[in-house]
């Protein structure tokens, strides 16, 4: 007596033998009884299987999880607290823009006039922060100005920090000649913000593309890889930045944020499903995404009076 | 049209105005099951529980995108899934699919069967399958997936997940004798 195979079995446990082998099948377990028990255990495992239910994780998951999401909320609450600061940004840093060279050329004429011209190149890229003007710039256009903003921003704080101390050396009035609301400390942190939440709208660009690609085969990501690694150069400026600035949140964001950045920019043009799942885990397991999010939205979302 | 029940409209909006008792209910609810499908295809329970956090950390940040196309349970379960294949798919999660105890050699029979019942049988022998049959055999007989389905979440072709479920059900069957 010929046996059927184990997969001719399992194919009439399934029900896919065309109808002929099926009775073929039929006849032949109701003769053998070693075929037949290997199908009434196969039956078995599949009843047992479809009928395993729920199970209750362990409380301390719970635990760990509420826990995180305090965590989450709480880099919210601090991100609303920078959204709160980088309110006046706009304006204020406008306005040390324009108010800045004034007193060094009446102050510090040498040193005024070394820094003047600088200051007037960039002040059109900085009037760009304006909403309406965003789009007007192209994709790297706007990066640049921010970028030159934050040079700018610390230039102007810088010279104003020097000349502070050289007009108390020397007692000179011409400290009064800034604006008495403007703390210089507080404004570069409000540029370096509006700088930061722009890098990171474009960095979510990227890891959004890399997040929710698809392949089966090849995937080119050159694209990305590019944009990545224009990003990288930026993101350390500005993680350094707020470093200096005891920015911790921003910093450790940026940290978190610069090592994918490099991963993608060092990595291959091209990648396969398995590389493109490895990226993805990256951006997955750090939850870098949703903290690219949630702060970046959190400092362009127009504040609440 | 909306195919999401009302208490479970309610528990969502609530989640989404950050209500942390709603979203408490929401794991309570639906943890059990996720935790199940993440234990099974992991084989592992330190991993699934990490799974299963990271499984509810994707909740709490996509719940902004649950349109209500389908049922709560639907997205999270498929939401889960994703999840649990990117888990599979990922380098650690092959480095430890490396050093597993039973590889595709088929010489593993364990001694006794270590607890009485049946279910629990099968649920120790399901963790000792090879990995790659294993999600096979879980999406298929446990969670009840087509072979077209777990084709195309797997991306191998159908009749390889048959082979593969086929093969998870004849170790079992020498496990579980």
């Amino acid at each position: 007596m010929t046996h059927p195979t184990d997969e001719t079995l399992n194919g009439y446990i399934e029900r896919e033998l065309s109808p002929a082998e099926h009775v073929q099948v039929a006849t032949h377990l109701e003769s053998c009884a070693d075929c037949a028990l290997v199908v009434s255990d196969i039956q078995q495992i599949v009843r047992d299987a479809s009928a395993l239910g729920p199970i209750d994780p362990p409380a301390h998951v719970w635990e760990k999880l509420a826990h995180s999401i305090v965590d989450s909320r709480q880099s919210t609450v601090a991100s609303r607290q920078v959204a709160v600061e980088s309110q006046q940004v706009a304006v204020d840093s406008q306005q040390v823009l324009a108010e800045s060279p004034r007193p060094t050329v009446q102050g510090l004429e040498p040193r005024a006039q070394g820094q003047e011209p600088r200051a007037q190149s960039l002040e059109p890229k900085a009037q760009s922060v304006q909403p309406n003007a965003h789009s007007l710039w192209p994709r790297y256009g706007w990066a640049m100005a921010t970028a030159a903003m934050v040079v700018l921003a610390f230039l102007t704080g810088r010279f104003v920090h020097e000349r502070e101390q050289q007009s108390v050396a020397e007692q000179a009035p011409a400290v009064t000649a800034l604006p008495a609301s403007v703390d210089q400390t507080d404004v570069r942190e409000r540029v370096l913000l509006i700088a930061v939440g722009d890098h990171l709208e474009r960095s979510q660009m990227v890891l959004v593309e890399l997040a929710h690609a698809e392949t089966r085969g090849q995937l080119d990501i050159s694209a990305e890889r590019q944009l990545a690694d224009d990003l990288v150069a930026s993101n350390r400026l500005y993680r350094q930045t707020a470093q200096q600035m005891g920015q911790d949140s921003v910093a450790t964001l940026l940290d978190d944020l610069e090592r994918v950045l490099v991963e993608v920019a060092r990595g291959p043009s091209t990648v396969s499903m398995r590389q493109l799942a490895d990226i993805q885990q990256r951006i997955e397991s750090q939850g870098i995404l949703f903290k690219v999010k949630v702060i970046g939205s959190d400092i362009r979302k127009p504040p609440v009076s | 049209m909306s195919r999401v029940s009302r208490p479970d409209a309610e528990l969502v909006a609530r989640c989404r105005a950050g209500d942390s008792d709603a979203f408490e209910a929401l794991y309570r609810e639906h943890s059990p099951r996720l935790y199940a499908l993440a234990r099974r295809m992991t084989g592992s329970s330190p991993e699934s529980e990490d799974l299963l956090q990271e499984i509810f950390l994707q909740v709490h940040r996509k719940l902004d995108s649950f349109r209500g196309d389908a049922a709560l349970g639907t997205w999270l379960y498929r939401l889960a899934i994703r999840q649990c294949l990117d888990f599979l798919r990922s380098r650690q999660g092959r480095m430890r699919a490396a050093s597993h105890p039973l590889e595709d050699d088929g010489s593993y029979m364990p001694s006794t069967r270590e607890t009485p019942g049946a279910r629990i049988d099968i649920e120790r022998a399901i963790a000792l399958l090879p990995p790659g049959c294993r999600t096979a055999f879980v999406m298929h007989d446990v969670e009840g997936l087509e072979h077209k389905q777990i084709a195309e979440m797997l991306g191998v072709s159908e009749s390889t997940s048959k082979s593969q479920v086929f093969k998870a059900r004849m170790k079992l069957r020498a496990m579980l004798r």
